[in-house]
């Protein structure tokens, strides 16, 4: 199966990919992105669990439906997810190192240092 | 090509299987036609180039065709049912549209076998041959190859008996199983052959005859005791299949 | 139009005292595409046949629309059952075709013939056929027949790859536009696991487990850590251990049941590891198998 493996649910691995094309810039705000069904056909998954992973981006505010016509990219969708994405950077990227760094007796200090170097270097 | 259904047969699914079960057994009916058609060339063959040609030879060719409809009865049960089964259609309705299949097969059967005889008359006719039916025996409940209607009557008796004899024979099995409904095989072969002997009519029925010294009973009597036969067969046939199970490794849809 | 499925304590016992169905209580909407799963002789043909109205339960009850379809002509022609592969026969294909749609009042003849070409069925006698092509026809029968009930007996395992995906693809799309319920049985999931909306568990006549297919794969949870560690949380939360695996002081525990996410946090706290498992290996813990069945291809 293409794109999604047998593992955690489909719905959610669904909604995973569509907010990555969102994030990525491939589908762009008030784009139309495929119907339940043409996305079922594609990735030969079942339709009820399709529309279950497409409400989910629609409760979560990344798509807007258009009666009769079918689901757009919210225009505010990259924000959030961005927003969405930051929340998740320090809970699952800095804390963590922060626990690594303590366990292996790195001084916090030092990897401030670190990034304060990377950042002369021209990473931002 | 077939289309979708009329709303008549989706409401008498019956009328549904008896018109597919009749559309399968045209290419059975063609077959036993070409049997027949070969078998009258050889007899025809073999009187004139062999013998002198003294009485008809169609009515001893006639006679195979109940055997026909016996292996058409068979058929149905064995062959069509579980088909018919897993495509939707009731056991009650697939043993209704085979009664109504095998009925209307013996009368075209019947009919075709009654213009073999005419056909026959015809060419005796220009060849001066004497059309007469042979034989020392009283072998049916017509004596002349020219009286069409009770040989259409005698034929068409003698071959829906045989289907349904058919048909029990097949049915038991089915629903009993190889031991209890070997026991059947006698209530099916009484059933074709008690029509034999009711008509005086087939080899089954003249054999036993001769051995118990005994006439045909009146043609009345005959056709009253064929028809109840054919009667009661079909009734039995129609319980036995009402609770038959049918194996799912035997619901392959096309066998 | 679609027809809802129950049954009501089923069981079936065969004539030589095998149990082939134990007590089964199954619901199935109508419209749901259902992956019947099991090991073979789990009991999947039987139940087919019982709605099938093949055999008869010999205790409790099954109900189509609300109804018994023994019998019932109505019912009857409503549901369709396609074995394994359609056995030889004198027939042509094209007759067969022909006979089968005299029989279905919701046969969709022009659909049949788009599906020979699919398939690339040639007209010959059905005994000609090879084995792939005979189940691909057997295939054909369940989709151009419509019935708003269809079960599928495994006919897809004689069919080469791109045969099964093209049958997989068509279920689908029909589906779509003629919404009906869809039953498939196989042991062999991984390839249509996504297809299914709910799954049936069989094992040894039993209905193991009857639920949506995301739900099932939510539930089956591998938890890899200290082995004391794994064995409290698994213990802790509650979780119904499948297996396990060990090797020197690390242990892998196979679980099923619902993960609250205060107990994911305690998992991370333990130092655990927590990671999904294909529904492949969930369905052969949970049918009682010890040894992942190989497709037969």
């Amino acid at each position: 199966m293409a794109a999604f493996d047998g593992r955690s649910p489909i719905y959610r691995q669904i909604a995973e990919q569509i907010a990555a094309d969102i994030l990525s810039g491939a589908l762009e705000p008030d784009a139309q992105v495929m119907s339940t069904n043409q996305f079922a056909a594609h990735f030969r998954i079942n339709p009820a669990t399709v529309a279950k992973g497409f409400q989910q981006l629609v409760d979560d505010g990344l798509l807007y439906k258009k009666r009769g016509i079918g689901m757009f990219v919210s225009p505010d969708a990259p924000e959030r997810l961005r927003a969405r994405h930051r929340e998740r950077f320090m809970a699952e990227v800095v804390d963590p190192m922060i626990a690594e760094a303590h366990l292996i007796g790195i001084d916090l200090d030092d990897v401030v240092t670190r990034i304060d170097q990377r950042r002369q270097d021209g990473h931002r | 090509m077939s289309t979708t259904a009329s709303t008549t047969t989706a409401r008498r699914p019956w009328l549904r299987a008896a018109g597919a079960l009749g559309a399968d057994l045209s290419f059975y009916a063609v077959v036993w036609t070409g049997v027949g058609a070969a078998l009258l060339i050889i007899n025809l063959v073999a009187n004139t180039v062999w013998g002198d040609l003294e009485a008809s030879i169609w009515d001893g060719n006639a006679s195979i065709f109940q055997y026909a409809m016996l292996g058409a009865g068979i058929m149905v049960v064995a062959g069509y049912l579980p088909v018919y089964l897993t495509h939707g259609i009731t056991r009650r309705d697939v043993t209704s549209g085979a009664l109504i299949a095998l009925v209307g097969l013996a009368v075209v059967a019947a009919l075709a076998t009654t213009a073999g005889y005419l056909v026959e008359s015809v060419v005796f006719d220009v060849a001066g041959w004497p059309h007469v039916l042979g034989g020392e025996h009283e072998m049916h409940i017509y004596d002349s190859p020219d009286q069409y209607g009770l040989i259409f009557v005698e034929l068409f008796f003698l071959y829906a008996t045989h289907a349904i004899a058919g048909m029990l024979i097949v049915a038991a099995l089915f629903r009993l199983g190889w031991v209890f409904g070997s026991v059947f095989l006698l209530a099916g072969a009484g059933v074709a052959v008690g029509a034999e002997l009711a008509l005086g009519s087939g080899a089954a029925g003249v054999l036993i005859r001769d051995w118990l010294d005994i006439g045909a009973p009146p043609v009345v009597v005959g056709l009253l005791i064929a028809g109840g036969l054919a009667v009661g067969g079909a009734l039995l046939t129609r319980a036995l299949l009402a609770g038959v199970v049918i194996e799912s490794k035997d619901a392959a849809l096309w066998r | 139009m679609t027809l809802d499925l129950e049954l009501r304590g089923a069981s079936l016992r065969y004539d030589d005292g095998t149990e082939a169905l134990r007590g089964i209580d199954l619901s199935v909407p109508g419209g749901t595409i259902l992956g019947l799963l099991g090991r073979n002789g789990a009991g999947k043909s039987s139940l087919m046949s019982l709605v099938a109205s093949l055999r008869r339960p010999t205790d409790g009850q099954v109900l189509i629309g609300g109804r018994d379809p023994w019998e019932d002509a109505e019912l009857t022609a409503r549901v369709a059952l396609v074995g394994e592969a359609a056995e030889g026969g004198a027939w042509k294909v094209r007759d067969a075709v022909t006979s089968a749609g005299r029989l279905r009042p919701t046969w969709d003849a022009a659909y049949a013939d788009r599906l020979l070409d699919l398939f690339e069925i040639p007209n010959v006698k059905i005994a000609k056929l090879s084995r792939g092509k005979r189940a691909a026809l057997a295939c054909l029968f369940g989709l151009a027949g419509r019935a708003p009930i269809t079960m599928y007996d495994e006919p897809y395992l004689g069919m080469d790859a791109p045969a099964r995906y093209a049958f997989y693809d068509e279920v689908l799309s029909d589906y779509m536009v003629h919404p009906r319920t869809v039953i498939l049985s196989t042991h062999h999931i991984d390839e249509v696991a996504s297809l299914f909306g709910r799954v049936a568990i069989l094992d040894d006549g039993r209905l193991v487990t009857d639920d949506e297919t995301d739900s099932l794969r939510a539930r089956g949870t591998e938890v890899t850590g200290p082995a004391a560690a794994v064995d409290e949380f698994t213990g802790a939360a509650g979780l119904r251990v499948l297996s396990t695996r060990s090797l020197g002081g690390t242990k892998a525990a196979v679980t099923y049941g619902d993960l609250t996410d205060v107990a994911r946090r305690r998992a991370a706290d333990a130092g655990l590891e927590l990671g999904p498992i294909p529904l492949q290996d969930l369905f052969v813990h949970l049918s009682g198998a010890t040894q992942p069945e190989e497709a037969s291809l």
